[in-house]
């Protein structure tokens, strides 16, 4: 493949912090917005929040409810399928762990569930990548509230997963029997999508 | 109109022939081709840039040139602060230096002399480039039907091919321009100062009634008010032809 | 629906796409599964960035087609769109 002299592109050259990079991915100081559809602009009065297993409502939250819950802040990397990987992310909201506990389940019904988001897009992911801090539903980035283009007013946070697990505009946990493939997992990206492993498309590790 | 031989679609390496600075964040490069079957005005060409390690990005622009066979093409590339791609195609890319082109693409904003319907021309910004191409397969051609632009920059030094275009317009033969200057004219300015809007269109673009082919390109937000206004002056979508670019003025 | 921020079009997808086809895909005709409304696959909203290809219909917003390749492969789903039609290049329009 010829190379072009002169082109760097906009990565960071890669730190001595190798063994925070998943294998493939190169080190950003952007934050490069990706969409599959137009920006969603919900304002927070219009807002909620439902968990939900077939056609049942498990819980629901409006915007003040859902602030009123228990906050988490946490710091974490993040590592898009696109191979940018941006470190120490600062995010707060609500960990699914606690979202779980206030909705009055002290277990969850099924062991997968279905992201739905304004707009349409959806991911599916396991339950045992959202439970046990893995996974919060954020609200703030970097200590202010995160911008429709980035998702808000909030969207998932799975971190330990490829970025497109982190659904933007997120708007309702669907409890589902069976591991289903969301919008990106059914055009072929990984069903579970481990950055460690390298689980980028379906057939990967 | 002839669709794009499969062979040629694959990558080749194109050289920099000539640079042309058009304004002070504009910049033409012309490039010789290897192997070329010439284009249609309206289609682009894809090119792609490889750093040492493999990372590769790339970035569609549309042709600049008169339509034609000839091997040797261009492309406008508008500067954006913080793109990866424009910044270094218009600061580091040397005459003689090569970089894989994959091209002609595109079928469906194309124009060509043989249709002899009223030509429309819309441009947002650097939206005026595969127009231009349109433009200057028009002036080759022996029949050459009446067309209008409509070209909106933000202000005077960012008109893209500005003396060209007053040439053209010189030629008298059919051919005329309406200019608006969105952010500030100077003081002589005869143009239009305002957004474009369905009265604007109504003044300068071709009547429904003339069956003309419209070409509308820059920003999507810009493409899509003006396609939706000419549906409300009473042209056919079939005949609003659109090309929207993304906010860095690529189309991708 | 008019989301300036981020999207192009189908013109943007001749390259990546065209490759797997040996016409000019842009000018197929794509008949929205939603709305039923007819455009030009160059005239389609186009999202996905370097996900992948996604494009939306121009009336109503939603997907009538997603394309990937990956392993060397295209994958296509057309679900979003009722009927796809191509009328050879001899026509002028």
């Amino acid at each position: 493949m010829p190379i072009t002299r002169g082109f760097k592109g906009k990565r960071s050259d890669a730190d001595a912090a190798h063994d925070r990079i998943p294998p493939g991915q190169y080190v950003t100081r952007d934050f490069p917005v990706l969409t599959a559809g137009p920006t969603q602009r919900t304002p927070v009065e219009n807002w909620s929040l439902a968990l939900q297993r077939g056609g049942q409502m498990l819980a629901h939250w409006s915007w003040e409810q859902f602030e009123g819950l228990q906050q988490t802040e946490r710091t974490t990397d993040i590592h898009c399928v696109t191979k940018w990987t941006k470190f120490d992310t600062r995010w707060r909201g609500v960990t699914i762990d606690d979202l779980l506990k206030a909705a009055g389940l002290s277990a969850p019904p099924t062991q997968f569930v279905m992201a739905h988001c304004d707009g349409g897009y959806t991911t599916n992911l396991l339950i045992a990548d959202l439970l046990d801090g893995k996974a919060m539903i954020a609200t703030h980035y970097d200590n202010l509230p995160i911008p429709v283009t980035h998702g808000g007013p909030a969207r998932l946070l799975v971190p330990h997963l490829y970025f497109w697990k982190s659904a933007k505009w997120v708007r309702r946990l669907e409890f589902i029997e069976a591991n289903t493939p969301g919008f990106w997992e059914s055009m072929g990206y990984h069903i579970h999508g481990d950055p460690w492993r390298e689980q980028r498309y379906t057939g990967d590790a | 109109m002839p669709d794009a031989s499969p062979l040629f679609r694959g990558w080749q390496l194109a050289t920099v022939a000539a640079i042309r600075d058009e304004t002070p964040s504009v910049r033409t490069i012309a490039f010789s081709l290897p192997q070329w079957t010439g284009h249609l005005a309206g289609q682009h060409v894809d090119v792609r840039l490889t750093t040492d390690d493999g990372y590769q990005a790339e970035r569609s622009y549309s042709i600049a040139s008169a339509s034609g066979s000839i091997a040797l093409i261009e492309i406008t590339v508008e500067r954006i602060a913080d793109g990866e791609v424009s910044p270094f195609l218009t600061e580091h890319l040397a005459l003689g230096d090569t970089i894989e082109l994959r091209g002609p693409l595109g079928g469906y904003f194309t124009w060509s002399p043989e249709i002899p319907a009223p030509l429309m021309l819309i441009a947002g910004g650097s939206g005026i480039v595969p127009l231009m191409s349109m433009l200057r397969t028009r002036t080759k051609a022996v029949d050459r039907p009446p067309a209008r632009l409509l070209y909106s920059s933000r202000n005077f030094d960012e008109i893209i091919y500005r003396s060209e275009l007053d040439r053209l317009v010189a030629t008298k033969d059919g051919f005329s321009i309406a200019k608006v200057l969105t952010r500030g004219a100077p003081a002589n300015w005869s143009g239009e100062t305002r957004r474009v809007d369905g009265e604007m269109l109504a003044k300068y673009a071709f009547p429904a009634a003339e069956a003309p082919h419209n070409f509308v390109c820059g920003p999507t937000s810009f493409v899509e008010t003006v396609a939706d206004r000419l549906v409300t002056l009473g042209h056919q979508e079939t005949v609003i032809k659109t090309e929207r670019f993304g906010p860095t003025g690529e189309k991708r | 629906m008019i989301d300036d921020a981020r999207s192009s079009d189908g013109n943007a997808v001749a390259g990546p796409l065209g490759r797997f086809f040996a016409f000019d895909v842009t000018r197929m005709i794509v008949t929205c599964g939603t709305c039923d409304a007819e455009s030009p696959l160059g005239a389609l909203r186009l999202y996905g960035d370097q996900m992948g290809i996604v494009l939306r219909c121009v009336h109503c917003g939603e997907v009538n087609l997603r394309a990937l390749e990956f392993n060397g492969a295209l994958s296509l789903d057309a679900r979003g769109s009722t009927r796809i039609t191509f009328r050879p290049p001899s026509d002028l329009l």
